[in-house]
């Protein structure tokens, strides 16, 4: 094994493989920062380049380009509150207010720093679960599953603490917004007003990108001054970002963790896992009052998980040769393209370019943190910027990402629309992103609902694995009850 | 009992769910199970919500921000702000009209370049800027995802293709 180990080391270190893999990296970190261009569509758009090379070249260069996007898309989400892919949504919600304060470069320099760590973390985790990760996927069916969705539903309740009401029903209104389209249940064609443009259903980068994005720019614009309240960019915050990396170790263990068992399981995806690890540290964090205003925590938390889910997503795809995302499906393509096999045999037959995969994640991982903090001074100077310069710049870039969801003008129509409610919902005091939460996670609830039920009946409840974390569901929503009744001496109406 | 105009939003939301709740009523349990569970669930969510904010007693002291929510700006002139909020609703519009008529592209480019011009910023940033959204229309999404641009009503009328 550690034979494999230094041969996988050696075979990527080489010059040719790692100038691919730095290609790779600048490739995917850019396609990061430009929200709407990273991603599948990026990778779909390389693939058939990718297809020609050697096997190491190309394991180098598609490793660099998928796996570093959410490194890049950090910079949008920070600086200008545009959640860059669906990994750094909940990036936005600490991250740009430390950007409005006048600590955008701590706020980017601590998410890089975790991201690397992160990202080596689930570099770890694939390595040294290999052999035992076919037992433990095998207890995870649609029942459980479900149950793991409706534990990030639960995580709406307990994390609108300062509007639980609204924050549950904008999260019902997130579920219902993911209904939209045909049911594939059923074939019924659910709130589609005979609109061919809803049958797929609404885009979550539509989603994300009127949610988060364009109420701010809105806002920005209304009221005609920059990003940064502060006029001093400070000189420490770079520093301070990779100190903080450090002094929360513990907590980017945690979420890293969290990022990689969310890879593991196929069609969860990193847009779940961000939100997972920052609802868990608001929840775990001591004086968790300050998430939400700029607190770092906020910002570690999401980065760090959502890097990790990279290490636990490829492990399927290597090992049992299932994509657990659109990008792991390009992956997959490519790489059987090229001659590998991924799958139960590969990690018998070919388990060479199992190391050199890992050791390309490790790699791409430092390579894109060293490349995005070498970026981090010019780029937090955009919070610096005039109104006029940054929001027609935004505003012209989010509506071309819109348009990149389905290529059409209704598109444009759409983000317009649910900005409208996303920046009635700012205006009205209304927590904006359980509606997200709500969408990214609806879908997902339904389906995995209706297949226990068709392949189980009811006698999926009494799984143990369903019981579990049936358990942690019941602990996430009483817990934060709880500890409010015994700290502050409320009555349980008072807290509810 | 103090009914606000931000009140409103929120019966906004109670009749949205529950028309969502009425339609879904018409479809088969399997299409409409999550939709009846949830959307009744809202209502009367989203009503507990409106009659605390009308007849519940008004607690002075600081603001409770909802945690998952970005912390609002400070205002310090709010009919400033409306008027801004206004212009750039009426720039959005605007966006929606241009693309019809002459092309999503055109418009992204003219928008930047008349924006920053609207709010006296100088002639060269202008330009500068609109070429860069044009480059990057052009670099990206057509020379290396070949898009294909809704035709406008200008373009079909003098023959433009993208």
């Amino acid at each position: 094994m550690i034979e494999g180990t230094l041969h996988g080391l050696m075979a990527i270190t080489a010059p040719v493989p790692l100038g691919f893999l730095c290609l790779g990296v600048i490739l995917g970190v850019w396609g990061g920062a430009l929200p709407g261009v990273g991603g599948p569509s990026q990778l779909a758009v390389l693939l058939p380049f990718a297809m020609l090379m050697a096997p190491v070249n190309a394991i180098a260069f598609l490793i660099g380009v998928t796996t570093v996007g959410n490194t890049g898309n950090t910079f949008t989400s920070v600086l200008v509150a545009v959640p860059g892919g669906s990994g750094s949504q909940a990036t936005v919600l600490d991250g740009y207010p430390m950007a409005r304060k006048g600590e955008a470069r701590r706020a980017l320099s601590a998410a890089f720093m975790v991201s690397m760590m992160g990202g080596i973390i689930g570099a770890l985790v694939l390595f040294g679960s290999i052999p035992v990760l076919k037992q433990i996927v095998r207890l995870f069916g649609s029942p459980e599953l479900f149950m793991f969705t409706l534990w990030g539903l639960s995580m709406i309740g307990v994390l609108s603490s300062g509007a639980p009401l609204k924050g549950l029903t904008a999260g019902i209104v997130g579920v219902l917004l993911s209904t939209i389209g045909q049911d594939v249940k059923s074939g019924v064609m659910r709130f589609d007003f005979n609109t061919p443009y809803l049958w797929d259903g609404i885009s979550i980068v539509l989603i994300s990108l009127s949610i988060f994005a364009m109420p701010e720019m809105i806002a920005l614009a209304s009221r005609k001054r920059r990003v940064a309240d502060v006029t001093d960019l400070g000189t420490t915050g770079l520093l301070e970002g990779i100190k903080d990396g450090f002094r929360h170790w513990w907590l980017v263990i945690r979420c890293s963790v969290i990022g990689c068992w969310v890879g593991i399981l196929p069609g969860l995806g990193s847009d779940v896992a961000d939100w997972f690890a920052y609802a868990h540290a608001r929840q775990t964090e001591k004086n968790s009052e300050s998430f939400g205003t700029g607190d770092v925590r906020g910002v570690i938390a999401p980065e760090s998980s959502n890097n990790a889910k990279e290490g636990g997503a490829l492990l399927t795809t290597l090992a049992f040769g299932i994509p657990g995302s659109t990008s792991m499906a390009l992956l997959l393509i490519a790489f059987v393209s090229v001659g590998l096999n991924p799958g139960p045999e590969m990690l018998k037959s070919q388990i060479q370019y199992v190391y050199i995969i890992i050791w390309a994640l490790v790699l791409s991982q430092v390579l894109a943190s060293v490349l995005c903090w070498a970026m981090v001074k010019p780029a937090a100077r955009v919070c610096f910027l005039p109104f006029y310069v940054l929001v027609p710049i935004v505003i012209a870039l989010t509506l071309l990402s819109a348009f990149a969801a389905h290529f059409a003008m209704a598109d444009i129509l759409a983000v317009l629309a649910l900005s409208l409610l996303g920046y009635v919902m700012k205006l009205t005091g209304w927590p904006r992103a359980p509606v997200v939460l709500g969408f990214v996670l609806g879908q997902k609830v339904e389906l995995y609902l209706w297949l226990s039920v068709a392949r189980y009946d009811m006698d999926w409840i009494w799984r143990p694995g369903v019981l579990a974390i049936g358990l942690l569901v019941l602990t996430t929503l009483i817990w934060p009850v709880w500890t409010r009744w015994r700290r502050r001496g409320l009555t349980v109406a008072e807290v509810v | 009992m103090r009914f606000a105009i931000k009140d409103l939003f929120t019966v906004l939301v109670i009749v949205v769910l529950a028309a969502a709740v009425f339609v879904a009523s018409a479809w088969v349990l399997r299409a409409s199970i999550a939709v009846l569970v949830l959307g009744s669930l809202g209502v009367v969510l989203a009503s507990a919500q409106l009659l605390i904010d009308v007849f519940g007693a008004h607690a002075a002291g600081p603001k409770r921000t909802p945690v998952y929510e970005l912390p609002a700006a400070e205002d310090p002139d709010v009919r400033a702000t409306v008027r801004g909020a206004a212009e750039i609703w009426a720039w959005l519009f605007g966006i929606v009209a241009a693309i019809y008529v002459i092309g999503l592209p055109i418009t992204l480019t003219a928008f930047v370049f008349l924006y920053v011009i609207a709010y006296h910023g100088s002639w060269r940033v202008g330009l500068l800027l609109s070429a860069l959204i044009a480059a990057f229309i052009f670099g990206v999404y057509e020379e290396i995802m070949h898009v294909y641009w809704p035709e406008s009503y200008l373009g079909g009328l003098l023959g433009w293709t993208w």
